[in-house]
């Protein structure tokens, strides 16, 4: 007989940086509360299409279970990047940028009746929440870690995938918990309140009005408290 | 100072001034002449620059405005689509209008341990001519003039990066006032910056990035040296990992130089002008802006 799973609706905020549209958001989500799978990709601003290659990532976790940081699986991730971005005539500098490739960071967390699992590459991170305090985030686990070179997910085919640096982490949770999914930015700024109030700030709720996510970012941003990149926020409630 | 963030609304300024005079048809390094080496190393950094602004389809952010003033027997921007009125253009008017674009066979990593023949594309916006005297002084009073009127478009800006690039001495007088004019001239975020870089066919010491005139061995490239602005810190930082002794005071300035370290140069010297400022100088697959 098989168990019932029961279904962990989550609430995903994202803002793109200060000054560009939401259709120049690099970071990307998807989710499934059915199969309990979720994922958050950021991609690096400086690379090519790596708003593509961020969705390719979080969508082949959630609806194919396809994990890309096992090798024989990003190989064909990678093909799917290539043929979409080289769609149609492209002048000279697109050409050549995307051969330099694209990059991203990636965090999947999938979420079954009491367990969890996580896997991740760079600075996207996951914070596992009880009653407002925080019980482990990772893969960094301090605001003090953040770089501005945190391990990547490449899609150039000369580029090995940074094995050592995949992070895989598997719990227990308990009714009432949040998961939260947050590219750096966000995450640094987590952490940072958490250092110094001893509390994770409140979190979003799947009945509030986007607007609200908005302009928390904007006065964060305006207060120096958030940096200014692309902001991603997934809670996920058990 | 040298912080503000570099965007679409907030752009920053880079201004090349090409020595195109009659004795840059010397042969340089590797039997090519100073002035083919040159514009080698120019339309690199306008490609790189452009690069930095693409998205990989066809979409080229404006970050930054560019503008080349050559000096030799006439003197003004030759990038297509600028001149005396409209010195500077915008990174997409460049991205989109190069004189021709060159393809060259590359052979690149296949991925699987060996190498694959490709051809890759060479934009071409500047050709090399050598005609004329060198008239530094004129070329630069009208950078200055250029940098001035930037810079009250732009008061929030990074600061303008110029950068002068010449093989011999000022044939229209000392540049020392025109180039400390140039450096007068500010940003809310800093004075602009004054890079010179001297180069030589010749066996001479090739000198980069002094903190001081003690090793230089004339006249004329002390002049260079007091007019080149010191680096700021993550240029300065950019250096150091570029593998040049970099001490307190570094200037942006290259004595002898030989065509690598020109190369290198131009990149240390422009790559504040990325997308996000300062704070990518050290990396280019960054996931923050």
């Amino acid at each position: 007989m098989t168990a019932h799973l029961p279904g962990f609706a989550a609430t995903n905020r994202t803002a793109p940086k200060q000054g560009r549209a939401q259709a120049e958001n690099e970071d990307s989500f998807d989710g499934n509360r059915t199969s309990g799978r979720y994922a958050v990709a950021d991609g690096a601003s400086t690379a090519a299409r790596s708003e593509v290659w961020s969705r390719i990532l979080a969508e082949a976790f959630v609806r194919e279970r396809i994990d890309p940081l096992r090798p024989e699986q990003l190989a064909d991730l990678r093909d799917r990047w290539w043929k979409q971005v080289c769609s149609g005539s492209l002048p000279w500098y697109a050409q050549t940028k995307l051969l330099e490739g694209s990059a991203a960071t990636f965090l999947g967390l999938t979420v079954t009746a009491g367990r969890f699992r996580a896997v991740a590459m760079g600075d996207t991170c996951l914070l596992h929440v009880r009653r407002g305090a925080l019980l482990a985030a990772g893969p960094l686990e301090r605001s003090d870690q953040f770089t501005r070179t945190p391990p990547l997910v490449y899609t150039h085919p000369a580029v090995e995938l940074a094995e050592e640096h995949a992070w895989v982490r598997e719990g227990e949770h308990e009714p009432g918990d949040a998961f939260v999914l947050a590219t750096d930015a966000v995450a640094k700024h987590l952490l940072h309140r958490h250092e110094q109030d001893g509390a994770v700030p409140p979190l979003p709720k799947s009945d509030d009005r986007v607007d609200k996510f908005l302009t928390w970012v904007h006065e964060q941003r305006a207060a120096g408290q958030l940096d200014n990149d692309d902001a991603t926020m997934c809670v996920i409630r058990t | 100072m040298y912080e503000a963030e570099i965007n679409r609304k907030q752009p920053a300024c880079l201004l090349l001034l090409i020595d195109q005079s009659y004795s840059m048809s010397e042969q340089w390094d590797s039997d090519v002449s100073k002035g083919q080496q040159l514009a080698t190393a120019v339309n690199r950094v306008l490609s790189s620059a452009v690069l930095q602004c693409s998205k990989g389809d066809d979409r080229v952010y404006d970050y930054f405005e560019v503008g080349v003033l050559g000096y030799g027997l006439d003197t003004g921007p030759v990038l297509h689509g600028s001149d005396a009125s409209r010195p500077l253009v915008p990174v997409s008017e460049v991205a989109n209008n190069p004189r021709r674009v060159d393809q060259v066979p590359r052979k690149i990593p296949d991925g699987a341990g060996g190498l694959v023949e490709t051809t890759l594309n060479m934009p071409v916006w500047v050709d090399p001519l050598t005609n004329g005297k060198t008239p530094m002084v004129q070329a630069l009073r009208w950078a200055e003039q250029i940098v001035s009127s930037w810079c009250g478009q732009h008061p929030d800006s990074f600061p303008p990066i110029v950068l002068n690039l010449t093989d011999g001495v000022s044939t229209d007088g000392d540049p020392t006032e025109a180039g400390k004019r140039i450096q007068d001239v500010a940003t809310n975020d800093g004075a602009s910056l004054l890079f010179n870089a001297h180069i030589s066919a010749a066996q001479g010491k090739e000198i980069a990035f002094p903190a001081n005139s003690s090793a230089l061995p004339n006249e004329h490239a002390s002049t260079l040296f007091d007019i080149s602005s010191v680096l700021p810190s993550t240029m300065a930082e950019a250096a150091s990992q570029a593998g040049y002794p970099i001490d307190p005071g570094a200037r942006g300035f290259l004595y002898n130089a030989h065509a690598t370290a020109v190369i290198e140069f131009l990149d240390i010297g422009t790559r504040a002008a990325t997308p996000s400022g300062l704070a990518e100088l050290t990396t280019s697959a960054d996931t923050g802006e």
